[in-house]
């Protein structure tokens, strides 16, 4: 694999050439705000009562499958209504039209299930999806193409049809639809999903450098990588929102949970053989002989869901 | 523009000479290397610098390799752009704005197969028709009197015609057919407008094809035009309650409505009438009005939700 364009280098020439600069924020109101947010199908309650309120940077949502992740996000991203509650994204109102408009200007989404036509090639793709976000210009359009194109890395696969492409590359392909405009919000369901580890470790370089600071939503299972670009997390259990904080304060939900033992302790609540033999346990009583260890954020994720499953929290 | 260097005066020898370059100065590649010439003043630093290995290293010192590496990156996307295809060149040609043409490219129902598949559906029809009026299969036109139009040939026309642009509106809006609603969706793209330029374009191109299948039939001239009040009903009408309710229920509803109205209430001996008849076309004509003031009352489901 070539290496990766940073997004400063390929995002310092092409925009300026293509006429598009990061937008700014619309107003000093937080990112994103939701209250009493509800969602159901049919009988399941999808999202049950969710409030947030979450400031611009990168924010992990972290959650098992079925817990709510993709229609939260599908509600952020203006595709899909909700039941009941009220919304707030950069600022602006999505109920009404002409907000919801000002907020899909300034938004970047990747679905959980990238929708292409089987005739389109990587280029053309964009191409298309650059004009469904109101970049008509034909020689702006391209240099935007191209620009994306080279953060993802996929500039030598613009000609291919996408049906050729691995399962990582059609995800990075997502992500580069994702960043056409340069969004001022970035809404990504399971973007690192089929990337090897080399490629989710540029996606946090990618990340940490896209231009004009946009605020990310990232919705992933990966609690590494939450931990590593993250400002801080939402953990949505059943619909509902466990916890919102920081990847810390995240990690502290184990404080005095967390114990390594040589032996399997049968009370713990969750155990599992560490890679030098010994056993980690997590649970509020020590296992025998156990020495307590510094909790990290994926040990606070199994210890909230964990506490969702013995408190039944249901959808 | 670099003064001085350019179609009047031709290039500036000041400075020629002092890098191991005597007949262009330094700061003229350099300005070639900025983008800063004009076209003229480009092409004769395009045409010298093969032959001079003193331009060349003053090149390769002030070329930015950034905006190289952008340049590169634009010409391979371009190249990974298709060559607009029959439709897009057509429409290129009325008139239609190339992004408009880029986005009908997509359609599903304005690809080559689909409109095959058209087609292929009309020929037929119209084939079994001619083949109904010939010996040995059929009775001759002559042996028919003056005038007089055999309905029972042009019947299986007359239902399943109009339903052909019907099936292309809804596959220009199918999920399905259209992988790409759910960026669709949440693009600033108003789906109002892409609704109506589809809609539009689709039914174009598949009421000129029955219209002329409408031509060759065995039976009267005008039945190519009365075909189209009742094609646009059920279009409009489809697209209407697909504001209210599903639109794969909403197209279903309308194909069932159809078929039941000119098979079942009409019978044999009421088929014309019920399809092509002037009670017909004033139906017709009121569902599609109705249905244009539903869409327009109801646009913001279509921008909204529609589809999610």
């Amino acid at each position: 694999m070539t290496k990766m364009v940073r997004t400063g280098e390929a995002g310092g020439t092409a925009p300026a050439a293509a006429g598009l600069t990061p937008r700014r924020p619309a107003t000093a109101r937080p990112a994103l705000q939701v209250e009493e947010l509800t969602r159901r199908y049919g009988r399941t309650v999808a999202l049950n009562d969710v409030s947030l309120r979450l400031e611009r940077g990168i924010v992990g949502l972290l959650g098992p499958n079925g817990a709510g992740k993709t229609t939260l996000l599908s509600i952020l991203a203006t595709v899909a209504s909700p039941d009941a509650g009220r919304l707030s994204l950069l600022g602006y109102d999505p109920a009404e039209p002409a907000e919801r408009l000002e907020i899909r200007r300034r938004l970047g989404f990747l679905p959980q299930d990238l929708g292409y036509h089987r005739h389109f090639t990587v280029a053309a793709f964009l191409d298309y999806v650059a004009i469904l976000k109101e970049i008509t210009n034909s020689r702006a359009r391209h240099a935007e193409v191209a620009r994306v194109l080279a953060a993802v890395d996929l500039t030598a696969k613009a000609r291919a049809r996408i049906r050729t492409l691995s399962g990582g590359m059609r995800r990075r392909l997502g992500l580069a639809q994702a960043l056409l405009g340069m969004p001022e919000l970035l809404i990504l369901d399971e973007p690192v999903s089929g990337l090897d580890p080399e490629q989710r470790l540029r996606f946090r370089e990618l990340l940490s450098q896209l231009p004009g600071d946009p605020t990310v939503l990232l919705a992933t299972h990966q609690v590494e990588d939450v931990t590593a670009v993250c400002s801080s997390v939402v953990v949505l259990l059943a619909g509902q929102v466990r916890f919102c904080g920081s990847p810390a304060a995240l990690a502290a939900q184990a404080d005095g949970r967390v114990w390594l033992a040589a032996e399997r302790d049968a009370a713990a609540e969750l155990s599992w053989r560490a890679g030098d033999g010994r056993w980690r346990h997590i649970g509020a009583a020590p296992p025998p002989g156990a020495g307590i260890v510094a909790p990290t954020a994926e040990d606070g994720y199994l210890v909230l869901s964990g506490t969702a499953g013995r408190d039944g929290a249901a959808s | 523009m670099t003064g001085g260097f350019g179609v009047t005066g031709g290039p500036d020898m000041t400075g020629a000479g002092s890098f191991g370059c005597s007949i262009l100065p330094a700061a003229a590649v350099v300005s070639y290397t900025d983008g800063t010439l004009d076209p003229a003043s480009e092409w004769s630093v395009e045409a010298h610098l093969p032959g001079c290995k003193a331009c060349r290293a003053v090149l390769a010192a002030h070329t930015d390799a950034s905006r190289l590496e952008a340049n590169r990156a634009e010409l391979l996307a371009r190249i990974g752009l298709p060559e607009p295809g029959l439709i897009g060149r057509l429409l290129r040609r009325c008139g239609v704005p190339e992004h408009v043409t880029v986005l009908l490219e997509a359609t599903p129902s304005l690809r080559r197969s689909w409109l095959a598949g058209v087609l292929l559906v009309l020929a037929v029809a119209v084939v079994t028709a001619k083949l109904a009026t010939s010996p040995p299969f059929g009775v001759p036109a002559l042996l028919r009197e003056p005038g007089q139009t055999d309905w029972a040939i042009v019947d299986p026309f007359l239902v399943v015609a109009p339903l052909l642009p019907l099936a292309a509106v809804a596959a220009a809006f199918s999920p399905p057919l259209d992988p790409a609603y759910r960026l669709t969706s949440a693009a600033p793209v108003s789906m109002m407008w892409l609704l109506c330029v589809r809609t539009v374009a689709v039914i174009a191109a598949t009421l000129i094809p029955v219209a002329l299948a409408a031509l060759a039939l065995p039976g009267p001239l005008w039945l190519a035009v009365t075909l189209l009040l009742p094609a646009l009903a059920l279009c409009g009408a489809a697209l209407g309650l697909a504001t209210l309710i599903r639109p794969a229920v909403a197209v279903t509803g309308v194909a069932a409505g159809w078929m039941v109205l000119v098979i079942g209430l009409a019978g044999p001996a009421g088929m014309p009438s019920a399809a092509v008849g002037m009670a017909a076309q004033l139906t017709a004509a009121a569902v599609l009005l109705a249905s244009i003031a539903l869409v327009a009352a109801r646009r913001d489901t279509i921008n909204y939700g529609w589809m999610g």
